[in-house]
């Protein structure tokens, strides 16, 4: 097994350089450089000329790159082109663990939500409670956050004042190792909202997902052998079903948690969160190369990690999977 | 039993360094109250330190008056010479001073660094001079703002030397300054702008900039053609004195709060990337004093960076915010809203929203053809069904705010104005236009294939759609095809450069005036040569090439010309641009859609200008509508 995990963590690396190269390539072939324009006005070519030579555009591509790989060994991401009082390694530091906080917390609940929903469905098998939770589930999915948040921000902050209309409860400078945040009220009043948009619309999928393969699962012959054997019933669906038919699930579990602890831009931009959502989208708009790299490179680390812990759960989920 | 120890060990440690914690808290409680002068030597070169003047602890009274604003984003920069968008201008404005500032209502310059300014005889030469009792300052973040001294424990005061600074700075090339074009206007700024940094000769163009101080508080500038318009221009960011000595030694971060030096009625407090931006009273600003007749109460701004509309608004609406935008969707609830409609601020802002037309490019390369397009737009209809936000029917390409504007002159482009501006209306001009492209071999618009693009965005879908209407309706045999791309996709697509054939045939654009000056707009847009130039305009347009050129000259004359002669200058030129030409189709003036309190009494100066010190905040009145 061990040896199963380096040797993958080492095929990661020609992929992450591959990814790197791609990325690098294609955010310069968009039409339009990040120092063409400044708003709406384009720039002389002596300004531009400028602002290449300062940022080292000017140099042949493969010089850049080579020059940028140079100091992503070294742990720097370099400059951000449109903050240009921050670095990318800055912007990643402040906004990743807001969004990893959000993206933890939401996810959390859509498991919570999601699985004991498809399960119920799935034991109740074409009655009410299954149409319901499907029902509910098509709601979840097909009511999108950009119209569940504000409609939460009008009913719990304006008009019931229930919870804060906006923002993150803590910023950057006040977490712990520069990761956790403190636990008040304040952090878990900010964050109810973003975290309910976020979580029911994750729950929908994952309700749907659980209860289609347990429905699967549960015409298999080793279940009917588990009953044959006189099996308490709850023992057979929770022992023997469910472990297998969570396969699935862990599937697709390992990309939703690289994407969403990454930054959700809509949910971010409605609840003003300081998130890494919005800089996954304005970096492109900005062409702001090294904030599209940045970002680019942080989502495929956290997208091959969690990869190699789905196929690590599999083992566990299911003893005929073995890596040797 | 190793296991356990490291613990205590552990514990140990994080309680040490806790009681540090609290015992360098201590310390600085008493820096605070010890008022000390450090000056420092280092190897021969003087390092200035920074020095609790006034170092008088606030006394912990009642909360100081704040009031809660939205930014809307994260400013981008906090450095004069590098800020290009309103957000980061209006940070700088709040924190920075420079020789001039603009007046709120009239837009005309007005004292600020410089307390009175003169030019030569023919405006190519100015000199400013300057107040002796601006100083420089640096806030220790959550703490006390402190004057910065010189090697000898003077007051650091801002002198022309510091403005000489600033306008070469921008100048000079390794700075990147986007806007350093503007001030090509200065005698060899374009040519040390322009310059490789490693050439022989740079320190020689650096030291050939036409900027110079003639002593400490006289500052003089040297331009390359007469120019009325220089104090205006001295009101902009890309001329502000900035601290050299922060700047050399913290590079690109010197603007991070904590390095940061400024000079403004304002400091930043706190700012927290992307999320918060608080400002804080400088009370070493000497304007608290001398314009006391005219300060506010504001001693603290909140200020949060939520980029959506809706959000922001439902922030006010539940007086979090004192003051915030209107998202459009919301316009006809807060205008027939008994009490949203009493805060609703509706003023003009130094905008134009405009559809320019590709002159090279077919049937766009028709005069006749354009004129009748440009025609065919009910502005009127527009704004009113469309908008709805107060914005004002547009005849000329400068906005009204500026010096020079012809705007809702009859006799410019009269086919563009409603009845009662006194124009044609549009019945007549519609008229107009369909023998206009009768004339240009287009009956009913027949095989007229018209290109219309711009970049994604609802509300310039929404007016794209109308217009595109207007125009079917006004030549039912014309084809209008919308077209839309990515933002900076669609401006390399309209660039000068890029190649005819993806232009499309009409594009749209806004323009905002960088200072309230008709060049501003008519050439530094659209002149041929120096200018954007988006249409294309040639001299030698086989129709409009000689007026293409009187345009030109027009615009070139306006430069040198007394004010009088300037309108009249300007009100040719925007005839020929708009009418005979037709290179651009100007559509409507913007607004500002905004509200307030009623406890809030704000100046609502341009977008970029606050004003803040003027603001006053009722914290009772609030304090009472909030049931407190």
């Amino acid at each position: 097994m061990t040896k199963y995990i380096i040797r993958r963590l080492l095929w990661n690396i020609p992929v992450l350089f591959l990814i790197a190269a791609t990325t690098f390539g294609l955010s310069r072939a968009l039409p339009g450089g990040p120092f063409d324009f400044a708003g709406d006005r384009s720039l002389p070519e002596s300004v531009r000329e400028n602002l290449k030579r300062k940022y080292n555009l000017d140099a042949p591509i493969y010089v850049q790159f080579a020059d940028y790989m140079m100091d992503l060994m070294r742990g720097d991401l370099g400059p951000s082109f449109r903050y240009r009082n921050q670095t990318v390694n800055d912007i990643l530091k402040q906004t990743f663990p807001i969004s990893f906080q959000l993206g933890i917390l939401s996810l959390a609940l859509g498991l919570l939500i999601g699985i004991p929903a498809g399960i119920i469905a799935a034991l109740n098998h074409n009655q009410w409670l299954d149409y319901l939770s499907s029902f509910v589930a098509i709601l979840g999915v097909s009511i999108p956050n950009i119209v569940l948040g504000p409609f939460l921000i009008w009913i719990f902050a304006v008009k019931l004042g229930w919870f804060p209309a906006a923002q993150w409860g803590v910023d950057y400078t006040e977490l712990y190792f520069g990761f956790i945040p403190p636990m008040n009220s304040d952090f878990w009043s900010h964050a109810a909202l973003p975290t309910i948009t976020l979580g029911t619309a994750l729950s929908a999928s994952i309700a749907r997902l659980t209860r289609a393969s347990l429905l699967q699962v549960i015409r298999e012959d080793y279940i009917r052998t588990a009953r044959a054997k006189g099996l308490p019933e709850r023992t057979v669906i929770i022992v023997h079903a469910l472990k297998n038919s969570l396969i699935p699930v862990v599937t697709i579990l390992g990309p939703l948690f690289a994407g969403v602890v990454t930054g959700t831009f809509v949910v971010e931009q409605i609840f003003g969160i300081p998130g890494l959502g919005r800089h996954f989208v304005q970096s492109v708009t900005n062409r702001d190369y090294p904030v599209v790299m940045g970002t680019a490179l942080l989502y495929s680390v956290l997208l091959v990690l969690a990869n190699l812990f789905v196929d690590i759960a599999y083992a566990w989920l299911d003893p005929r999977i073995r890596y040797d | 039993m190793r296991r356990v120890a490291l613990l205590v060990a552990a514990l140990v440690s994080l309680l040490v360094l806790a009681a540090c914690g609290g015992q360098s808290g201590e310390t600085t409680e008493v820096v605070k109250e010890v008022t000390k002068v450090v000056t420092q030597v280092v190897e021969g070169e003087t390092v200035e330190k920074v020095v609790v003047v006034t170092a008088t602890p606030e006394p912990t009274g009642p909360e100081p008056v704040t009031v809660n604003i939205n930014w809307g984003t994260e400013p981008p920069t906090a450095d004069p010479a590098l800020s290009t968008d309103t957000t980061s201008h209006a940070l700088i404005e709040e924190i920075f001073l420079g020789l001039t500032d603009l007046d709120p209502e009239t837009s005309e310059a007005i004292p600020e660094l410089a307390l009175e300014w003169s030019a030569n005889e023919d405006n190519t030469v100015w000199t400013f001079k300057m107040r002796d009792n601006a100083v420089w300052v640096r806030h220790v973040p959550g703490g006390e703002t402190e004057v910065v001294t010189d090697d000898e424990g003077n007051p650091r005061v801002v002198t022309a030397q510091d403005v000489v600074y600033g306008v070469k700075r921008t100048c000079d090339p390794r700075t990147g300054s986007d806007y350093s074009y503007i001030l090509y206007i200065i005698k060899g700024c374009e040519e040390l702008n322009t310059a490789d940094p490693e050439a022989e000769n740079f320190q020689e163009l650096y030291d050939a900039v036409g900027v110079r101080a003639v002593d400490d508080f006289t500052v003089e500038f040297e331009l390359n053609y007469g120019a009325g318009f220089f104090p205006q221009i001295a009101s902009m960011p890309v001329t502000f004195p900035v601290p050299r000595w922060v700047i050399e030694e913290k590079g690109d971060r010197w603007v991070e709060p904590g390095f940061i030096v400024t000079n403004g009625p304002y400091v930043i407090d706190e700012w927290v990337h992307g999320d918060r931006l608080d400002l804080v009273r400088n009370p070493h600003w000497y304007g608290w004093e001398e314009y006391a007749d005219q300060a506010g109460n504001i001693e603290r701004l909140h200020g949060v960076m939520i980029e959506e509309a809706s959000t922001s608004f439902a922030l006010y609406e539940s007086n979090e915010l004192d003051t915030a935008g209107v998202p459009l969707e919301q316009m006809d609830r807060v205008k027939t809203d008994p009490v949203l409609s009493k805060e609703l601020v509706n003023n003009p802002i130094n905008c134009t929203y405009y559809y320019g037309f590709i002159t090279k490019k077919a049937p766009t390369d028709d005069v006749n053809v354009r004129r009748a397009l440009s025609m065919a737009i009910d502005r009127k209809t527009l704004v009113d069904a469309v908008l709805k936000g107060g914005q004002i029917p547009a005849n000329a390409f400068t906005n009204p705010l500026n010096f020079g504007s012809p705007a809702g002159d009859p006799e410019v482009a009269p086919w563009a104005l409603p009845e009662e501006m006194g124009g044609w209306g549009y019945a007549k001009a519609v008229e107009e236009a369909k023998k206009l492209l009768e004339e240009a071999g287009y009956p009913d618009g027949a095989g007229l294939d018209i290109l219309l693009m711009h970049n994604v965005s609802e509300s310039h879908a929404k007016i794209a759609q109308a217009i595109q209407a207007m125009w079917q309706q006004a030549f039912p045999q014309a084809t209008v095809t919308i077209e839309t791309q990515e933002w900076r996709v669609y401006l390399k697509t309209i660039e000068k450069d890029s190649p005819l054939e993806d232009k499309p045939n009409v594009y749209r654009l806004g323009w905002c005036a960088d200072y309230p000056h008709a060049n501003n707009w008519v050439h530094e847009v659209f002149n041929p040569e120096e200018g954007s130039n988006r249409p294309l305009l040639s001299y030698d347009d086989p129709q409009v090439g000689d007026l293409v050129r009187e345009f030109a000259e027009t615009t070139k004359a306006a430069q040198t010309a007394s004010p009088e002669e300037q309108l009249a200058l300007y009100k040719r030129a925007e005839q020929l641009l708009v009418d005979e030409i037709a290179a651009m189709a100007p559509i409507y003036y913007y607004t500002r859609v905004a509200v307030a309190k009623p406890w809030l009494d704000r100046v609502w100066g341009e977008p970029g200008r606050m004003y803040l010190w003027q603001w006053n905040l009722d914290v009772d009145a609030r304090n009472a509508a909030m049931g407190k």
